[in-house]
């Protein structure tokens, strides 16, 4: 009895794998045959990259913070407070930039594009959709999975920005930092290795987000109840996937570091 | 609106790919991708975990990368700098190279010394020569080897200068060689001062101030270091011969110091035991002035124990010495040296 | 096979997950007339609807619309059919995203291939619908500001904007008062009138099958059990056909 249901689960599992990966192979489809809803792309970027932008920037500026306070006195300990703006940079940089803030924009966009998708299902808006001639792939999976491919990279460069100012004010609490010591001391020993993967890495989270969150609100079923649902498993199943890729991107870095 | 949202969009994305270029530009700047650079190599036998993108130092100033790390054989690392344009001037044709540890936590940069002035400055692909690091252990060797025999030395002084306070009449007339009594008097102040550097330098190593990562990084230092150390071993291998057959027995005393090919061997012993402790005057100077050495010096206390007891037998050496010096020239010299004991 | 119907649907079949919806479905739809197809919830009234215009591909069987099968064209020609189709969702099922105005504008927008509208008719047109459904008063509200009946009304004005020779109402009156029911059912009927539109009904509503119904298709377990208008089936012994006529 349990061991078919554990069946059942990995079975459930691997249809939706596959299921997933049928989705994407229908976004590249999409994405590569005429007709772009660009307008609708504009939208989309407006919604989850410049509606994201408070949210990114408070985060960015606190995590900047707390990584800068936290690090400190054990750094002052080793006599190596010169250098904790690099530590704190090169980790914002390489890992808790994009990692955070993919998870936060999960969370907002992710759950966002969930929820309106599935509400959209629904209440039948995407048949609607097809039925004047509008392709609901094109129109809606395209343009967000684009917009969240673009727009996070680029919050995740005003977040590792704005975390860099909050690690100077961190900084400026407990030390007379200038900031161009403290700017020279940052960038001392950054070098492309750091920004290139963590970048590309970024598109990856965004481009994930976006599949998965408009997989789980183009699928929904079970009427207002599979809204939620698709909300909350849009938000899930992304997280982990970012954790996930976090992983290979790491595995695939240390390949090629010298 | 739809005008609007667009013209927000593009203002965000160019904004943040601003930011991205800038870090990306800053990040290039300090690795010199960007702006007139020269490239320049240097072949080393072991580069001891020198990484691409690794700073060059010239005059403690950052003024380069390093570019390429090539193994052409088995003893030999192909090794390649870009260097700013704006500094090659700077570098001359018989500049040496040598790598050097950045920090605590093991980071290389790659130094370069500066030349002569007469030499002509660096063209592209230039190679430059090298200087192998000494490491560490290998020094620790050599200082650990060094102060074995200075004790052994130190103890056959002590034994010669016992006699001469025993008062043998043969010893009585040496001493009044003012040459050779000179010559030990100098040696005496030389390893008295010695001795009070080392003091202050096992104190400084037994303090164990928390630091002192990396002793002797400054290679010009270690290799002095090193050639003291060598000298040092011969010379003392030189006085323990001379010293044993002192030593080796009353009724040969006699014929010995008569002997003046022996004298003139112990004069010279003596005299190339000054030059030694001037060596190590000199050595231990620097390690106190700071010299670029000791404030990395690492709190081995292996090498602080052997310092120990070589400058406890130095010092009985030295007590030795002074009184009998004393009794010989009876000079006020000695009062300069009473206060230096150890205990 | 009779001729001149808009809508021949012959031996339909669609199941879902192995479950049988609609089986051996045969239908007609004349010039004109209002055909109301009732049955009960989940019969797959809906899927029929969806298969006329495209949106589910039938297991089995033909549907022709306009002398062309649905199932085998390619997309611009079901876009091309979809225009002259008019379908009423639901619940109006009206872009939650985007105003009244936009929403009506949506179909206008996405079919420029097909219609050259200058902007100033276009406004005209949305007007002029909105009116007609009594909504223009609600022009630039957001759907989620109206209420069911308005959204049902603002999902009926969309469906005609491109002007279409059939009109597919999904549940037109479900889940509404009385009265508003009515309302609706006299719009299908002004409908009829006015532009001479064929339409399918599907309902269960008894009320507005009455109002509205040239003719009578009863869908019992995915098949069709009676056919005839609603005094005919009235009288009709069958059990399944006189439950809707008993309430």
């Amino acid at each position: 009895m349990k061991t078919s249901l554990l069946l059942k689960n990995i079975e459930t599992f691997l249809i939706e794998l596959t299921e997933i990966f049928r989705f994407i192979g229908l976004f590249f489809n999409n994405l590569f045959t005429k007709r772009f809803e660009f307008d609708e792309m504009i939208n989309q970027m407006y919604k989850t990259g410049y509606r994201s932008f408070f949210l990114i920037s408070v985060t960015g500026l606190i995590l900047g913070l707390v990584l800068t306070l936290q690090t400190r006195p054990m750094m002052a300990d080793l006599g190596a407070e010169a250098w904790l703006p690099n530590l704190v940079f090169v980790s914002i940089i390489r890992e808790m930039g994009p990692v955070i803030m993919a998870l936060l924009f999960a969370g907002k966009v992710g759950s966002g594009i969930g929820a309106e998708l599935s509400s959209m299902r629904v209440t039948e808006q995407i048949d609607a959709m097809e039925v004047s001639a509008t392709n609901p792939i094109k129109y809606l999976v395209v343009t967000r999975v684009l917009a969240t491919t673009i727009m996070l990279p680029v919050l995740v460069f005003y977040a590792d920005f704005i975390a860099f100012m909050g690690s100077f004010l961190g900084m400026k609490a407990y030390s007379n930092i200038s900031f161009p010591l403290f700017f020279t001391q940052a960038f001392d020993g950054i070098y492309f290795y750091d920004i290139i993967p963590a970048t590309i890495k970024t598109f990856f989270f965004g481009f994930f987000i976006g599949i998965i969150s408009c997989y789980k609100g183009y699928y929904a079923n079970r009427g207002t109840e599979g809204v939620g649902h698709a909300a909350n498993a849009a938000v899930v199943v992304s997280s982990m996937v970012i954790f996930l890729i976090d992983l290979i991107a790491v595995q695939i870095t240390s390949l090629f570091e010298i | 609106m739809q005008r609007k949202k667009a013209i927000n969009i593009g203002l965000f994305i160019s904004l943040g790919v601003l930011i991205f270029i800038a870090g990306i530009y800053i990040v290039g700047k300090q690795q010199n991708i960007f702006g007139p650079t020269l490239k320049i190599t240097a072949i080393f036998r072991d580069i001891k975990g020198l990484k691409i993108g690794d700073k060059v130092h010239f005059s403690g100033i950052d003024i380069g990368t390093v570019s390429s790390i090539e193994l052409m054989s088995d003893t030999r690392v192909k090794t390649g700098f870009t260097i700013k344009e704006n500094v090659v001037k700077l570098i001359k044709q018989d500049s040496k190279v040598t790598i050097a540890n950045e920090g605590l936590m093991g980071g290389k940069i790659v130094i370069i010394l500066p030349g002569s002035s007469q030499s002509r400055s660096v063209n592209e692909d230039d190679i430059l020569q090298t200087i192998e690091q000494v490491d560490i252990d290998d020094i620790l060797k050599e200082v650990k080897k060094s102060s074995e025999n200075i004790a052994f030395v130190s103890k056959n002084l002590i034994d010669i200068t016992d006699k001469v306070n025993r008062g043998d009449g043969i010893f009585g007339k040496i001493f009044t060689d003012t040459v050779i009594t000179q010559n030990l008097d100098k040696t005496s102040r030389n390893i008295t001062s010695i001795s009070k550097n080392l003091v202050e330098i096992s104190e400084k190593a037994n303090m164990g101030q928390g630091f002192m990562g990396k002793l002797f990084t400054d290679t010009l230092f270690t290799r002095q270091l090193d050639s003291a150390g060598f000298n040092l071993k011969a010379i003392t291998e030189d006085l323990a011969e001379v010293t044993e057959k002192v030593n080796a027995g009353e009724g040969v005393f006699g014929r010995l110091f008569t002997d003046t090919s022996l004298t003139q061997n112990l004069y010279l012993s003596s005299i190339n035991l000054e030059q030694t402790t001037r060596n190590l005057v000199e050595f231990s100077h620097r390690l106190n002035n700071n010299e670029n050495a000791l404030s990395r010096f690492i709190a081995d206390t292996a090498f602080a124990d052997s310092l120990e007891i070589l400058l406890y037998e130095l010092n009985t050496g030295i007590r030795e010495i002074t009184r009998s010096s004393e009794a010989i020239q009876r000079s006020g010299l000695i009062r300069m040296f009473s206060k230096k004991k150890k205990n | 096979m009779e001729t001149g119907n808009i809508i021949t649907i012959q031996n339909l079949y669609k199941a879902f997950a192995g479950k049988t919806v609609l089986e051996d479905i045969n239908l007609g739809l004349r010039p004109g007339e209002n055909l109301v197809v009732l049955g009960k919830s989940g019969t797959g009234k809906t899927v029929l609807l969806k298969c006329i215009v495209g949106l589910l591909t039938p297991d089995n069987g033909s549907i022709q619309v306009f002398d062309t099968n649905v199932e085998k064209c390619t997309h611009d020609e079901l876009d091309k059919i979809r225009t002259r189709i008019g379908y009423v969702f639901q619940h109006g099922a009206l872009y939650d995203s985007i105003s009244l105005r936009e929403n009506m504008l949506f179909p206008l927008m996405r079919n420029t291939r097909f219609f050259k509208t200058s902007e100033k008719e276009m406004k005209q047109l949305v007007e002029k619908n909105l009116k007609s459904v009594d909504l223009l008063d609600a022009i630039d509200k957001m759907p989620g500001e109206l209420s069911g009946g308005m959204k049902k009304r603002a999902g009926l004005a969309r469906a005609l904007m491109l002007s279409p020779e059939i009109m597919l109402y999904d549940e037109p009156t479900s889940g509404l008062d009385p009265f508003t029911a009515q309302e609706i059912s006299d719009l299908i009927m002004s409908i009829q009138r006015e532009k001479g539109t064929a339409s399918i009904i599907v309902t269960h509503d008894m009320k507005c099958a009455e109002t509205v119904s040239d003719r009578i298709c009863i869908l019992h377990n995915g098949k069709f059990i009676a056919e005839g208008n609603y005094k005919t089936l009235g009288v009709s012994e069958d059990r399944h056909v006189s439950m809707f006529f008993s309430t």
